[in-house]
């Protein structure tokens, strides 16, 4: 219900931002809500992430702490998806470079990618997310730790198996980044795909001001 | 009457589809086609344009690409924020007309690489047609995040 509450909001919000856009427009503002070509949706308050125990590519501990202290973008997919996966990915590396232009880097947000299909994704992973970014984290573990972080992000995904030992199952996924601020809670998502430097200056902006500018 | 026999034989023989293969395949044209440097072990994607200069619909229904164990025509499908790929059991395009595989949509699958792709590297296929006959191709792999650094702002 809450998921449900969350996406209606998000839903309205979304609405709100194209309106916002469109008036402007015309006057060349650039706030969160009227970035152009940013599909960014602001939540109306912050959503706190609930605790959950996975772990990195590397094998160590990342649980809700390891989300506190700087920005998160978190984008949620598995490692045999061919086609938007590594395309959001690689756009979010843009972004990431757009963004070193424009923050210290002790600044820039973490890109953490949470795989979803952890029979699959173990032993891929380390290589998976270095092939994007150098500094990218991928995490994974039990499907209860999952599916709860996924919960938190208001997110969705499905392994589509047809039987136990089908090998070459699709996942279903939800398509969106989520915005993490420092203190661990969802302020904001983003549709990909994107352009990396209007997501950039918007994440910019977001993260210099705040969702509330 | 004799046109119907003649014809009615050919199929018979099988003979028929060998002919008209050549024509479809002749009408079907690859263009721009490129494959994203997949992570080792990864599936990869391909993408490409697919031109029909012939007078009839072209319909491909598959692919073979050197160095993967499988490739399948595939849609990703965006539905209430969620993405989920599903089979695309075939690929009409209609005469004069294209048809665009590109990121978030209709794609070319790659399964079970047997090699490493690096960027600048050479992909090459056939897509498969309808009633037989191939067509070549060649696809050039291109830094992740699609051709010419330029694609991420394609979408928006």
């Amino acid at each position: 219900m809450t998921r449900r509450g969350l996406r209606q909001r998000a839903a309205a919000l979304a609405f709100t931002a194209v309106l916002a856009g469109a008036a402007c427009a015309a006057a060349a503002c650039a706030g969160p809500a009227a970035a152009q070509n940013v599909r960014g949706v602001v939540l109306d308050e912050p959503v706190p992430i609930a605790p959950f125990a996975l772990r990195d590519h590397a094998g160590a501990p990342f649980a809700l702490e390891h989300l506190r202290g700087r920005w998160s973008l978190v984008f949620l997919g598995y490692t045999h998806c061919p086609d938007v996966c590594p395309f959001t990915l690689a756009n979010l590396e843009a972004v990431r470079a757009e963004l070193s232009q424009l923050m210290a880097p002790d600044a820039l947000p973490q890109i953490v990618f949470l795989a979803v299909d952890p029979e699959r994704d173990s032993p891929l992973l380390a290589d998976y997310v270095a092939h994007f970014g150098i500094d990218f984290i991928g995490i994974t573990g039990a499907s209860d730790e999952i599916a709860s972080l996924s919960a938190s992000l208001d997110g969705f995904y499905r392994l589509e198996k047809d039987r136990l030992d089908d090998t070459a199952y699709l996942v279903a996924h939800t398509a969106a980044v989520a915005v993490v601020d420092p203190d661990g809670a969802v302020v904001a998502k983003i549709s990909p795909p994107f352009a990396p430097f209007p997501t950039a200056a918007w994440l910019n902006r977001l993260i210099r001001e705040g969702p509330a500018s | 009457m004799t046109v119907r026999i003649v014809v009615a034989a050919m199929a018979a023989l099988g003979s028929f589809a060998t002919i008209a293969a050549p024509a479809a395949a002749g009408a079907l044209r690859i263009e721009g086609a490129y494959v994203p440097a997949p992570p080792p072990g990864a599936p990869a994607a391909l993408y490409a344009t697919l031109r029909n200069h012939g007078e009839r619909p072209v319909t491909v229904v598959g692919a073979e690409v050197d160095g993967f164990a499988d490739a399948m025509l595939h849609a990703s499908v965006h539905a209430d924020g969620v993405v989920r790929m599903s089979h695309a059991g075939a690929i009409t395009v209609l005469p004069g007309k294209t048809s665009v595989l590109e990121p978030h949509g209709d794609h070319l699958m790659l399964m079970g690489p047997q090699r490493l792709l690096n960027t600048g590297a050479t992909v090459s296929g056939r897509f498969t047609l309808e009633g037989g006959g191939t067509v070549p191709f060649e696809a050039v792999v291109v830094a992740p995040g699609g051709a010419a650094g330029g694609r991420g702002d394609a979408g928006s």
